[in-house]
């Protein structure tokens, strides 16, 4: 474990984050590690499954991913996604959730360059 | 003591935190960490283990289609990002509830009340399981007291205000609950195997699923208490 010095960004949720981690901002490294390593292949999984307009598969895949967006700050995501989940029990068609998908893909593309920013700075801690 | 766990997540992330979270904590030895439910359960009805933590919607099998075909019930924390599953996680007598993603402060509680709830268990075994079981018990019944010696007695039903006592030769209704009843037993050969039946495991013919065999009646055992049933009988 390293020194209990470390800031996380404003940008991501501060105080989810300080909980989740406490002051072992080593295993904090290693998720957003995890996470920028796994994320592509399932945001790509979920684009599929939505352009094929799969409902069941898609709120699977969403609901699989819900809760990782949280173990980099991205708590605001996991909302996004639990909506988006919700939705999909109550919709027959995928075209329904189209405006909230495009804005929770936006969502991701804004932030992956702050987990990005965020992993080097965790990673060149002392 | 240390508890053998097994995590069942279908999300790796979620499956390192409680990993990293099992070993902080201590008292707990991570025996498997398995991505699908099918594979945890073959694991389970192989393997006992003190603990689950079970996320709930995995393809193929759902946690609580896993829990449906184990032939025991350890004790189980579910982990979950929806709230919807609270009631069911009641019915199959979980002992906590996380919903994903949570902090270590969370995961320490939920850990505490397993700890708690094995150390009461531990405790009744030592007080009250090993008092010798001779003895009786009398009864109000066809407006007398009765008395029936506990080796007499094959189980006892709940039906509603009634309690209804089965023995070899006959059985007795009498105005009582279960509770109270349950409080006078011999816990040493009597056990409450669901809601509505104590048991004499001295009775039993055999055990199959969630049932079991008593004088050609078949008994239901509940979820809840399987895990102390399978326990209590002496299986080679």
């Amino acid at each position: 474990m390293r020194g209990n010095a470390f800031i996380y960004s404003d940008r991501l949720d501060k105080e989810f984050l300080n909980s989740l981690y406490e002051e072992d901002t080593e295993y904090a490294t290693i998720v957003f590690e995890q996470f920028l390593h796994s994320y592509k292949k399932q945001v790509e999984e979920i684009e599929d499954s939505f352009v094929k307009g799969d409902l069941q598969i898609f709120r699977q895949k969403i609901h699989k991913m819900k809760p990782t967006f949280s173990f980099v700050g991205l708590t605001q995501l996991t909302e996004k996604a639990a909506q988006l989940e919700k939705n999909c029990s109550l919709l027959t068609e995928i075209e329904g959730i189209t405006t909230l998908y495009i804005d929770f893909t936006n969502t991701i593309q804004l932030m992956i360059p702050v987990i990005e920013a965020e992993y080097k700075r965790l990673k060149s801690q002392p | 003591m240390e508890l053998k766990v097994i995590i069942v997540d279908d999300e790796p992330l979620s499956r390192s935190f409680l990993e990293k979270y099992c070993d902080k904590i201590g008292g707990l030895e991570v025996a498997g960490s398995f991505e699908d439910a099918a594979t945890a359960l073959a694991y389970l009805n192989r393997n006992e283990v003190d603990l689950l933590f079970l996320d709930v919607e995995m393809p193929d099998l759902s946690g609580f289609q896993l829990l449906d075909q184990l032939l025991y019930m350890p004790k189980v924390i579910l982990t979950t990002s929806k709230t919807e599953y609270a009631f069911n996680a009641f019915q199959y007598g979980v002992t906590d509830y996380l919903k994903k993603p949570f902090t270590y402060n969370r995961f320490q509680e939920a850990v505490s009340k397993i700890k708690d709830s094995l150390t009461k268990v531990a405790e009744n075994v030592t007080n009250k399981d090993t008092e010798p079981c001779a003895g009786e018990i009398f009864i109000k019944s066809d407006g007398k007291l009765t008395r029936l010696d506990f080796h007499d007695i094959l189980y006892i039903e709940s039906l509603g205000d009634y309690v209804k006592y089965f023995t070899e030769a006959r059985n007795y209704l009498t105005l009582s609950t279960l509770k109270s009843v349950e409080e006078k037993m011999c816990r040493t050969n009597f056990m409450k195997v669901h809601r509505s039946y104590i048991v004499n495991l001295q009775k039993i013919k055999d055990i199959q699923d969630n049932s079991l065999v008593i004088e050609g009646n078949v008994i239901p055992i509940s979820k809840t208490f399987k895990s102390e049933v399978m326990n209590r009988i002496n299986i080679v």
